[in-house]
């Protein structure tokens, strides 16, 4: 009873407000001190909890995992890199086929051709020229190399059939008069040489009267297509 | 008798606001512990020895905490430990109050 009296008493002395001011930063100190102790707890209980030979498993744990996904990222790196090589071998193969598919579409006529070849004038004023002469004369051409033949505006083929009468030389059916425009392309100079070798072509075609053989070099020679009637069997 | 309950008031009222910190500014927060510490054992001593003034009380609590967090500041930019100084200051100073404290403490049983 006297304790709570002069508790009372203090209360309304100056040691009251002492003793509020003193509560209100012990009060303070409490919820810091909690807070901290939290804090500091949170931030290393995973670890701090942790036993040694814990730490060590953990540590070997994420040393399995970094080289698990090294090895991971190897192998995309791979796969990646084969997947690159794929697609360029993929396109040197589309370049190829299409380099070979022009190449057959120029042997099969079915495009025009542009470039450096012969321009032959072959002159048949006694009408002497026979249908193998004409035949000859593409045979030397394909020996020299030619891509591309025509003869009067007509494309020569493997498919083209030379015919004649008694008056008259038939390319694919269509009648063909002299004088014979005979275009080539492919190396000028080669199908030249072939040409006018000694005892070739054009030897053989001057022995015919009547018949001359004129040959000039054109660095820019256009030949049609094929008519598509002939090739078009598909 | 009041400084005891303001403490306890003050443990639940922090596990019940659980206050969220980052774990960077745990410094700040220990270095502010030790002042509120160092104030409150400092404010008993000065109300034992009579001489207690809550105005000087306050503005010493509230300017030794801002003085030793920007000291800790000034340590991480500095790269320094410089919150040893402040925990070493607060702490000589516990020690002392609670020395002198405990030195009233007997004399006045020892009056009664």
């Amino acid at each position: 009873m006297k304790y709570f009296r002069s508790f009372i008493t203090a209360l309304n002395s100056q040691a009251k407000r002492t003793q509020i001011a003193i509560a209100a930063v012990t009060m303070l100190l409490g919820i810091l001190i909690v807070t901290q102790l939290r804090v500091h707890q949170s931030a290393t209980q995973a670890l701090q909890n942790a036993t040694e030979s814990d730490l060590t498993q953990i540590v070997s744990k994420l040393d399995g995992e970094i080289n698990t996904l090294r090895v991971e990222a190897a192998d995309l790196r791979l796969q990646l890199f084969k997947i690159e090589q794929a697609s360029n071998n993929s396109a040197e193969v589309m370049t190829e086929s299409s380099k070979n598919l022009n190449n057959l579409k120029i042997i099969a006529g079915l495009t025009k051709v542009y470039g450096p070849g012969i321009k032959a004038l072959v002159t048949d004023e006694d009408a002497t020229l026979r249908a193998y002469d004409m035949v000859d004369i593409i045979t030397e051409l394909r020996v020299g190399g030619a891509e591309a033949i025509s003869i009067n505006g007509i494309r020569i083929v493997a498919a083209t059939g030379i015919s004649e009468t008694q008056e008259a030389i038939f390319i694919n059916q269509k009648q063909v008069a002299a004088p014979y425009e005979v275009l080539a392309i492919g190396n000028p100079e080669v199908i030249h040489d072939a040409l006018v070798i000694p005892g070739g072509i054009r030897d053989k075609l001057s022995s015919l009267t009547g018949v001359s053989l004129y040959i000039t070099k054109d660095a820019e020679i256009k030949i049609n297509a094929a008519s598509s009637k002939k090739v078009s069997n598909k | 008798m009041l400084p005891l309950i303001g403490l306890l008031a003050g443990i639940a009222l922090g596990l019940v606001l659980n206050i969220p910190i980052p774990p960077v500014y745990s410094k700040y927060l220990g270095i502010a512990v030790l002042a509120a510490l160092d104030s409150a054992i400092g404010g008993l001593r000065a109300s034992l020895e009579m001489k207690f003034n809550d105005k000087l009380f306050f503005t010493g609590f509230f300017s030794n905490t801002l003085l030793a967090a920007f000291i800790v500041f000034l340590g991480d930019r500095l790269g320094i430990d410089l919150y040893l100084a402040a925990v070493v200051a607060f702490g000589v100073r516990l020690f002392q109050n609670l020395a002198l404290v405990r030195r009233h403490y007997f004399q006045k049983r020892h009056w009664e």
